[in-house]
């Protein structure tokens, strides 16, 4: 649309003299890597101190602040006795000497170190799944994978995720203070028979060190003779129930 | 048997092939850039491979944005810094754009792009180094159109350097963008009349730098 400024403005020719350059190559891929990063990407991280020398020197500065106090405080208190002593014209007074143990918030304490925070991303196949990590539900603003959690705690976690007629998957992870992601693709249940119910898989606690290059990806099932290696059934093999409801196609190489 | 795979670092599934409009590349955006609603609507969803197409089609007209906004404070490489950060902004807060709604995609997402650089100038103030020569019209093995080309393009820069980055960023928005007069009130979240007076003021400056150059 025509505004009257467009009339005054110089021409698009002239206008276009001022270039600007364009988004350098793998610009496309470092907003992806910033967008599944745990941090909101501001502009941009500029150098700066250290998390661990800020929490040191912040360690440091609370020993020395409490340090102080005990000081102060066993310096500048007066005992009743000296205070007694202190008073002008008042008289001596027998006294028996008590050691009293120091007050509890003068003791020297050394604050906790901060808990380090890791960051979880859990990518599930079939993608609505239940993903529960220590009891609580993840979810994400669609409602579906991948389930990410921001800033918790290190150190090891219960993973939980279940799906209706799907075998529930469980294991316990060793989070590091880093961002973890596992993709987990569940198996459909077995048909119901009275003989047999769907039990609960439970795998070995999965710590970061302990993934090998060759079980890093331990691969999927064996799937039907037909299918040639690598290629993805047409056929959605988590929803029995329908050929072709899912629009998403499970994806066909590993998750990286 | 359940599979399980474990990754240490970012995930980045690409289940799909990047699909969707690229944006024209050049100076002037030939047309703003859109995503078709089943892309659209799988970005919402947090697919990636929508995601990446949403900024496969954004990150030209945004990249050039935030350029011209930011000018001479561009060059530090801040220019990539804002964009990634107007482009991780706009496809987070995506799930709460309504097709329906008076903006478009591509007007909601420049809108975001200023507004991150506006922001950032504040934030760091200008920079004041001197412009890079090798961007200077004293080429003499160029041919003459080109350097009168540069001289141009030169003096529009040094123009909207003189600029406040509200006025700047006004003038970008309508010279190079094709914003009309209401979108860039909200996207500058000012009324039509101060729209206005910042684009003559930009325009006052612009004629005074090319009349310096030879173009009235």
């Amino acid at each position: 649309m025509t505004e009257p400024f467009d009339e005054a403005l110089p021409s698009r020719a002239l206008l276009e003299a001022y270039t600007v350059p364009e988004a350098p190559s793998g610009f496309t891929d470092r907003v992806m890597a910033s967008m599944h990063s745990p941090v909101v990407a501001g502009p941009s991280p500029r150098p700066s101190a250290a998390p661990w020398i800020v929490a040191a020197v912040a360690s440091a500065c609370a020993v020395v602040a409490v340090t102080l106090l005990v000081t102060r405080s066993s310096v500048e208190t007066p005992t009743p006795v000296e205070r007694d002593a202190m008073t002008p014209g008042s008289p001596p007074t027998p006294t028996t000497t008590v050691v009293a143990p120091l007050p509890v918030a003068a003791q020297p304490v050394t604050p906790p170190p901060a808990p380090l925070a890791g960051d979880l991303v859990i990518v599930t196949i079939p993608r609505d799944a239940d993903v529960r990590v220590d009891g609580v539900a993840m979810t994400n603003a669609a409602g579906g994978s991948p389930h990410v959690r921001t800033n918790l705690d290190t150190g090891v976690h219960r993973i939980e995720v279940t799906r209706d007629g799907f075998v529930p998957w469980r294991t316990t992870i060793d989070l590091p203070a880093r961002a973890l992601n596992l993709e987990v693709v569940l198996d459909p249940a077995a048909p119901v028979t009275p003989s047999a119910t769907s039990p609960i898989v439970t795998t070995p606690a999965i710590t970061p060190r302990s993934v090998a290059p060759s079980t890093a990806r331990p691969r999927r099932p064996p799937r039907k003779a037909s299918s040639p290696a690598g290629s993805v059934d047409l056929k959605d093999p988590f929803n029995p129930s329908s050929d072709d409801s899912d629009p998403e196609p499970p994806p066909s190489t590993p998750f990286r | 048997m359940p599979t399980r795979c474990e990754t240490v670092g970012v995930a980045m599934t690409h289940t799909r092939p990047p699909v969707g409009p690229r944006a024209p590349a050049g100076g002037a955006s030939a047309g703003p850039p859109s995503l078709d609603a089943a892309t659209l609507a799988a970005a919402r969803r947090g697919e990636s491979w929508a995601q990446r197409s949403f900024v496969v089609a954004f990150q030209t007209p945004v990249f050039q944005l935030v350029a011209r906004v930011l000018g001479r404070a561009g060059r530090s490489g801040w220019t990539e810094d804002v964009s990634q950060d107007a482009l991780v902004r706009a496809l987070r807060s995506l799930p709460g754009f309504s097709e329906h709604g008076p903006a478009k995609l591509s007007t909601w997402v420049l809108t975001i792009a200023t507004r991150a650089a506006i922001d950032h100038l504040r934030r760091v103030g200008p920079e004041t180094t001197e412009l890079d020569p090798d961007d200077t019209v004293h080429r003499v093995e160029s041919p003459e159109i080109d350097l009168d080309r540069r001289a141009v393009g030169e003096a529009i820069a040094r123009a909207l350097e003189t600029l406040a980055p509200e006025i700047r960023a006004a003038f970008v928005l309508r010279a190079y963008h094709e914003l009309s007069y209401p979108e860039i009130a909200e996207a500058l979240a000012i009324d039509l009349g101060t729209v206005k007076s910042r684009l003559w003021r930009a325009r006052a400056a612009l004629q005074i730098r090319l009349k310096e150059v030879g173009h009235d």
